[in-house]
């Protein structure tokens, strides 16, 4: 891999954004929309069936916005910074997965952490559900896994630019 | 000879030690997955298949009302709860609890999934207002896990149901002339339960409008004891009582049908 610092001409800077508006994208259908889907429809449901009720259908109790402007600009405007640590800032690409954890902790806060409640009419039934320790292990797991990302990118870029820098000596020799 | 001038130039150590450190971070991130997937394979799954085929049946054992200082009565319920699921697992399982006006007045903990819950007795004891009779008893089931608590609330009774199970009866109803008087007569019995409170006997006509009202003050009924009750019936006709309903403050606890 070579690692090379862009400079700061209008032409990379707006190929560091359109890159950025694409990576926030991205990052908003796999952690929003995805993340979002398997908790709403598919866990809280499960637990809530499980529990001893049958049939209720979840999805005309809670309702998902599929398009949230509010978080899809968070995303691209945290997407382009990250972009632009990774394209323009030496050793920017370990800032840059610290910036996907913090999206991850918004989408997490944004539906706090699995806490929901409501009515159910059909049984006249009350519901509480908290799952916020199924998804504070969630966090923690993807905290240490970027974690060991950025330590271990970190250490492969620093070996990467002294072996590039040494070359260009040997070059230039 | 370039292999050896780039290997030469970078701390090696340094590296190293970054490297080591990003691999012990993917090492504890590795523990906390195989702890959660464990947790979810041998506790989780487990509960809930267990608790997707949970039944629950109560029995009524005696429920007693007595008036207590301020105007209030005091309801003493005794249950006896079976609590039955298909399939057995060492886990811990959900903590059900009733509750009355924002209070718990009753707690069954089911410490353990691997043999079924019967036969367990539960007290429930409601201090009551005259306000209060219509209020809402709610049965509570939390399920408390690694992963999160699930709390489900549903309304199961009102209290001037639960009032009506103390399965109170009356018998021997005749009408007793004395200086031109007619008395309807009746004793009041309770084969299991014990009531000590105000209550008020109504006569009603086939519509279920009322025709006669007697407030009997010093009302008590208990297995070895009963109440008897006359009500001066001169002004009615007594062809008319279809039935006898038995109040306590507004809620009817019993109601009898006369004759056919």
């Amino acid at each position: 891999m070579i690692y090379e610092t862009k400079p700061l001409t209008a032409k990379e800077l707006s190929k560091t954004i359109s890159l950025g508006i694409v990576k926030g994208l991205v990052y908003y259908s796999i952690y929003y929309i995805v993340l979002f889907r398997l908790v709403i429809y598919y866990i809280i449901p499960y637990l809530i069936q499980a529990s001893g009720l049958e049939g209720i259908d979840i999805s005309s109790l809670v309702s998902l916005e599929l398009v949230n402007i509010r978080i899809i600009l968070i995303f691209i405007v945290l997407s382009i910074i990250g972009t632009f640590l990774v394209r323009h800032v030496p050793y920017g690409r370990a800032l840059d997965s610290l910036i996907g954890l913090l999206m991850l902790y918004i989408v997490l806060t944004i539906f706090n952490f699995g806490r929901s409640e409501g009515y159910i009419s059909e049984y006249n039934l009350y519901y509480h559900v908290d799952l916020s320790p199924l998804f504070q292990s969630i966090l923690i797991i993807i905290a240490f896994i970027t974690l060991g990302h950025v330590f271990i990118s970190v250490g492969r870029e620093y070996r990467g630019r002294k072996t590039q820098e040494t070359r260009k000596i040997h070059i230039d020799q | 000879m370039l292999l050896m001038v780039i290997s030469l130039v970078y701390n090696k150590v340094l590296f190293t030690a970054l490297i080591v450190a990003g691999i012990v971070f993917y090492a504890i991130a590795a523990l906390h997955v195989y702890q959660l997937v464990s947790n979810f394979q041998n506790n989780i799954l487990p509960m809930f298949e267990a608790l997707s085929s949970i039944r629950m049946n109560y029995r009524i054992e005696s429920i007693n009302i007595t008036q207590v200082n301020d105007g209030k009565i005091e309801v003493l319920v005794k249950a006896v709860i079976n609590i039955t699921w298909d399939k057995e697992v060492p886990v811990k399982g959900p903590v059900l609890e009733i509750s009355w006006m924002n209070n718990t007045i009753g707690r069954i903990e089911i410490k353990s999934l691997d043999e079924p819950f019967m036969n367990q007795p539960l007290t429930m004891r409601f201090l009551v207002g005259k306000q209060d009779i219509g209020e809402q008893v709610y049965l509570t089931a939390i399920i408390d896990t690694d992963i999160g608590v699930i709390k489900l609330v549903q309304p199961i009774a009102n209290l001037s149901t639960i009032l009506s199970q103390t399965g109170i009866a009356i018998e021997d109803i005749r009408v007793v002339r004395h200086q031109n008087i007619d008395y309807l007569v009746f004793s009041i019995t309770s084969s299991k339960n014990t009531v000590k409170l105000p209550i008020r006997i109504v006569l009603l006509d086939r519509n279920k409008d009322v025709l006669l009202e007697k407030y009997c003050e010093d009302f008590y009924v208990d297995p070895s004891s009963k109440y008897e009750v006359s009500i001066d019936v001169t002004d009615i006709d007594l062809d008319n009582v279809k039935y006898i309903k038995i109040m306590v403050y507004d809620a009817q606890i019993a109601l009898f049908q006369l004759g056919g």
